[in-house]
């Protein structure tokens, strides 16, 4: 029934999803239309980034992808399933092939354990090892993302930010998931910790076929990182090509309005700096 | 009015559901008013049952809770087998009397918290809020308890203060200002006593509340302005830490009961403390079913009429 | 620093405290049911080091006491037999934390002198004794209650707060049925609901089962509010992203975050519920003769000549006072040290 080209490794279909909402006091509800309708197709091996202003829907579709919240209605299809008619144990095995890192470290991580234990969390549910199993792979990829074996004793609030977002980077990575979704999780990096850690995830994606999803709010990033733009706007994607095409032909007048944005941050790029700090 | 028809409801369905677990727990109590008559050898098991019959006790839980309930619409609450007369009469003069006693309590305590606790804001780490806030941090760990216990000591040793009861023996003889005159002495000790108990807390919430203002940014430009400080105090302060305050009133009124009802039965008072503690003992369970239900009212009222104040003194929920 | 000096020292001084009472039997010179018919209501024993021919003793005695002849129903020490105290005296026998055997006391004085601390009751039973024998039942009424009200309240709440919906509501709608209802009428409600006469050794149980389930509302509420915010966290999304149980996101992620409150509750229900032990006891409705405990100790002050005559009666209830200061104290610095402001 599916007319999927060999190498698409998500489809998302229709997806809805909308919010109800309760008001203080009063008590009446309103809803909150967060994702309309939305489609997108997603290669293998890819690097897609998802752009769109504040409110547009991207981190509520992030979340709907990573299997972290569900959708009101629609399909979202991976590797030729629709995950969303899978239930809570059919979805268990599912969820290791898929990960999501969060933009801000420091809530993305429990605070109360070490990097070690944050490591070794996503073994301990998802696979039956040993301790020393779960603690040694646990230090091979602190090793990966170049954060010291010394620090796996220490707790999250010990890291500096940069170093933060190594190790929920690192715990995304524990399950070696085919389908890596970053939420503004590079935007807040400076550009050196960036640059490693977009090599890092270069080389993955090169040994292992890691597809990545980047949710940004501005193009800026979008051209550095990705091969494939898809802007959203209001719940939907409006305009969805590679990079160069989106780039050099703009269609939609989100699409514009974003690159004019761009275009000015790399004449003024401190004014820029400012905004996306904002 | 749509708010406060809902806070009505509301708490109409919980005095529903207290009534009905009350009945529901007490209905389940193993044992009986006729217990003690069962254990007479010169009163037969049959006139025991007949007498059951008679009050229908052998009737199903659900039957005799809509009994109850339509008794409840009577005024009556069921019958006292103790006092042999429908609780409702029963309850309604030592309500009354616990009633007044916290009421009064309550207006002293305020009274005395709301000054000391502005002032001792006002002049924070001044000697009045140190004697202050050693005067709550001393108190709040001596139990009720005792401070009864200390209070009657003192009413029994000097003999200024009568040591308990409402009135005196004579007070039928008395004039009316002699009946007022017996009436307030015999008042102080206990008003008094569950002043002393609840200030602590109030006053170090009005102390807590009244720094947080003081603090803000409003009152400070308020003092550069050049406003006395006491309009300040008094005026702007004062109304802006109303808020939490209002909701105090509400949760004092439940350790007033509670603190009451020690009280109560320390200075013998004619209230619902001694009655609640004479019913348990003679297993009378529908006065208990009864105190329990007014002290639950009480509570739930006060509750409904801070609710009430908070919705006249603060706009943002008005707007609502 | 300093108050971090303060802090450790009244809890290692309240622990000190729950370890003498523990061990009541060896700190006592009696035992709590023994009884000194000839010595009713006698006033706490003076502990003398120089006697009445003016010679300093090393060890300390006791005189014992003696009706006094001018002034009926009150004593006057006897200085004609001066008692030494014994320390390590061989006395009643009890048994070392409810288990070892022993006759061995921390102090004692030989028949038929007598020494009493704090005085005797009624039936000139030592009110030292008592106290301490009345404080394990006492103490261990308020703590076991206070670990039941707040296993109730975390397990209600967490449920409430992490499943949400329906089952939220009905459990904190029941929670308002509590709340709505002033705490010690409830206590006496739910007192009345069970029988009047019970075995001694199941008192306690009932007591502790009635002052423990009643109290859950609260700190249910508040851990439901806890595990409601900690829910939301990323760490707990990202945790569901791997396929985590709802047992193990509890275990691992949220019931971590609500120990601070566990601790600071826990430290104010105690008090609270020793609290309620003694009032209930005091009122007859609790432990009663001949068992002691610290509201039957005082039960004896509800007659007026025993209230008006024997100072010494009060003691259990002013002992309570560092007791509950100790706690309060405690309470304090943890919710300071918990605010949102320190961390």
């Amino acid at each position: 029934m599916t007319t999927l080209a060999p190498d698409t490794l998500v489809s998302i279909r229709d997806l809805t999803k909308t919010y109800v909402q309760r008001r203080a006091f009063s008590g009446t509800q309103f809803t909150i239309e967060a994702l309309r309708g939305l489609n997108l197709e997603i290669r293998r091996a890819s690097t897609l980034a998802l752009v769109g202003e504040s409110g547009a829907g991207k981190s509520t579709l992030a979340r709907c992808l990573g299997l972290l919240e569900r959708p009101s209605a629609g399909e979202i299809w991976f590797d030729r399933v629709n995950v969303l008619a899978l239930d809570r144990r059919q979805l268990f095995p599912v969820r290791r092939r898929i990960q999501l890192v969060f933009q801000d470290p420091a809530s993305a991580l429990n605070s109360g354990m070490t990097a070690a234990e944050i490591l070794e969390e996503p073994l301990l549910i998802q696979y039956d090892l040993t301790k020393a199993e779960r603690h040694r792979r646990a230090l091979d990829l602190l090793d990966e993302v170049e954060l010291p074996a010394s620090s796996a004793e220490k707790r999250p609030l010990d890291f500096s930010g940069g170093q933060r977002q190594r190790l929920a980077i690192a715990r995304a990575l524990m399950l070696r998931p085919e389908l890596l979704i970053l939420d503004e999780a590079l935007s807040n990096l400076d550009l050196a910790t960036r640059d490693s850690i977009v090599d890092l995830l270069d080389a993955l994606q090169a040994e292992q076929g890691l597809t990545l999803v980047h949710v940004l709010h501005e193009l800026r990033l979008a051209s550095q990182l990705a091969s494939d733009v898809a802007v959203m706007f209001d719940g939907q994607i409006v305009e969805h090509g590679s990079a160069d095409r989106l780039f050099s032909r703009p269609e939609h007048p989100c699409t514009r309005a974003l690159l004019r944005g761009f275009r000015s941050s790399q004449e003024a790029p401190e004014a820029m700096h400012v905004e996306a700090l904002g | 009015m749509k708010f406060l028809g809902r806070r009505l409801l509301h708490s109409g369905v919980i005095l529903l559901a207290i009534s009905f677990f009350a009945f529901l727990l007490l209905r389940s109590a193993p044992g009986d008013y006729f217990d003690a008559m069962r254990m007479n050898p010169r009163v037969s098991a049959e006139t025991v049952e007949n007498l059951r019959a008679q009050y229908g006790m052998n009737h199903s839980f659900l039957v005799r809770y809509a009994d109850w309930m339509g008794s409840l619409a009577k005024g009556d609450m069921g019958i006292s087998l103790a006092y042999g007369t429908p609780v409702g009469p029963l309850l309604w003069p030592r309500a009354r009397n616990t009633l007044m006693l916290t009421g009064s309590a309550m207006i002293l305590s305020w009274m005395l918290a709301v000054p000391l606790g502005v002032w001792s804001a006002a002049a924070k780490g001044g000697w009045l809020d140190r004697i202050c806030s050693l005067f709550t941090s001393t108190l709040l760990v001596i139990p009720d308890l005792l401070v009864f216990l200390l209070l009657l000591l003192m009413a029994v040793r000097t003999g200024w203060l009568p040591s308990g009861g409402m009135t005196s023996g004579n007070f039928a003889d008395l004039a009316v200002w002699q009946k007022a005159g017996d009436l307030a002495l015999h008042f102080a000790l206990p008003a008094l006593g569950l002043a002393i108990v609840s200030l602590p807390l109030l006053l170090r919430h009005v102390r807590s509340a009244m720094v947080e203002v003081l603090d803000s940014p409003f009152i400070r430009a308020a003092r550069g302005h050049g406003i006395p400080r006491s309009r300040i105090l008094w005026r702007f302060a004062l109304p802006a830490a109303s808020n939490p305050l209002i909701s105090l009133f509400g949760l004092s009124i439940a350790t007033m009961l509670s603190a009451s009802l020690i009280v109560e039965v320390i200075l013998s008072w004619p209230g619902l403390g001694p009655l609640i503690i004479q019913a348990i003992l003679s297993r009378d369970l529908n006065v208990v079913i009864g105190v329990v239900m007014l002290s639950s009212v009480f509570l739930i009222a006060g509750n409904l009429i801070a609710d009430v104040l908070l919705f006249v003194s603060d706009p943002r929920i008005r707007v609502e | 620093m300093n108050r971090r000096y303060t802090f450790w020292g009244v809890v290692i001084l309240l622990a000190a405290f729950h370890l003498v009472i523990l061990s009541a039997g060896f700190f006592s010179p009696y035992s709590y049911s023994e009884q000194h018919r000839d010595l009713p209501y006698a006033p706490p024993s003076r502990i003398h080091f120089i006697d009445s021919q003016g010679h300093f003793h090393v060890r300390p005695f006791v005189y014992g006491w003696k009706y006094d002849a001018h002034s009926p129903g009150s004593y006057v020490a006897d200085l004609a037999t001066p008692y030494p105290v014994h320390v390590f005296a061989f006395g009643s026998a009890y048994k070392i934390a409810g288990l070892i055997p022993s006759r061995i006391h921390l102090f004692g004085v030989d028949p038929p002198g007598s020494i009493f601390l704090m005085g005797t009751d009624g039936y000139g039973r030592d009110q030292f004794t008592r106290f301490l024998y009345g404080g394990q039942i006492s103490l261990a009424a308020g703590l076991i209650a206070a670990a039941l009200s707040l296993a109730l309240g975390l397990v209600v709440g967490s449920i409430a707060g992490f499943y949400g919906g329906w089952l939220d509501n009905a459990l904190m709608r029941g929670g308002d049925v509590f709340m709505a209802l002033p705490w010690l009428y409830l206590l006496f409600a739910v007192r009345a609901a069970l029988p009047l006469h019970v075995p001694q050794g199941q008192i306690f149980l009932l007591i502790v089962a009635v002052i423990g389930l009643i109290g859950w509302a609260r700190p249910a509420r508040l851990i439901r509010g806890v595990v409601l915010s900690a829910k939301e966290r990323n760490f707990v999304l990202a945790a569901r992203g791997f396929g985590a149980s709802d047992f193990h996101l509890l275990r691992r992620h949220i019931l971590p975050r609500t120990y601070n409150i566990v601790l600071t509750q826990m430290t104010l229900l105690i008090p609270q519920y020793i609290l309620a032990e003694v009032t209930l006891s005091f009122l007859g409705l609790g432990i009663g003769q001949p068992l002691p405990s610290w509201g039957s100790l005082l039960s004896a002050l509800q007659e007026y000549y025993v209230l008006a005559s024997y100072w010494w009666m009060y003691l259990p209830a002013i002992l309570l006072v560092p007791v509950f200061l100790a706690y309060s104290q405690i309470a304090n610095a943890l919710q300071e040290l918990f605010s949102p402001v320190a961390l």
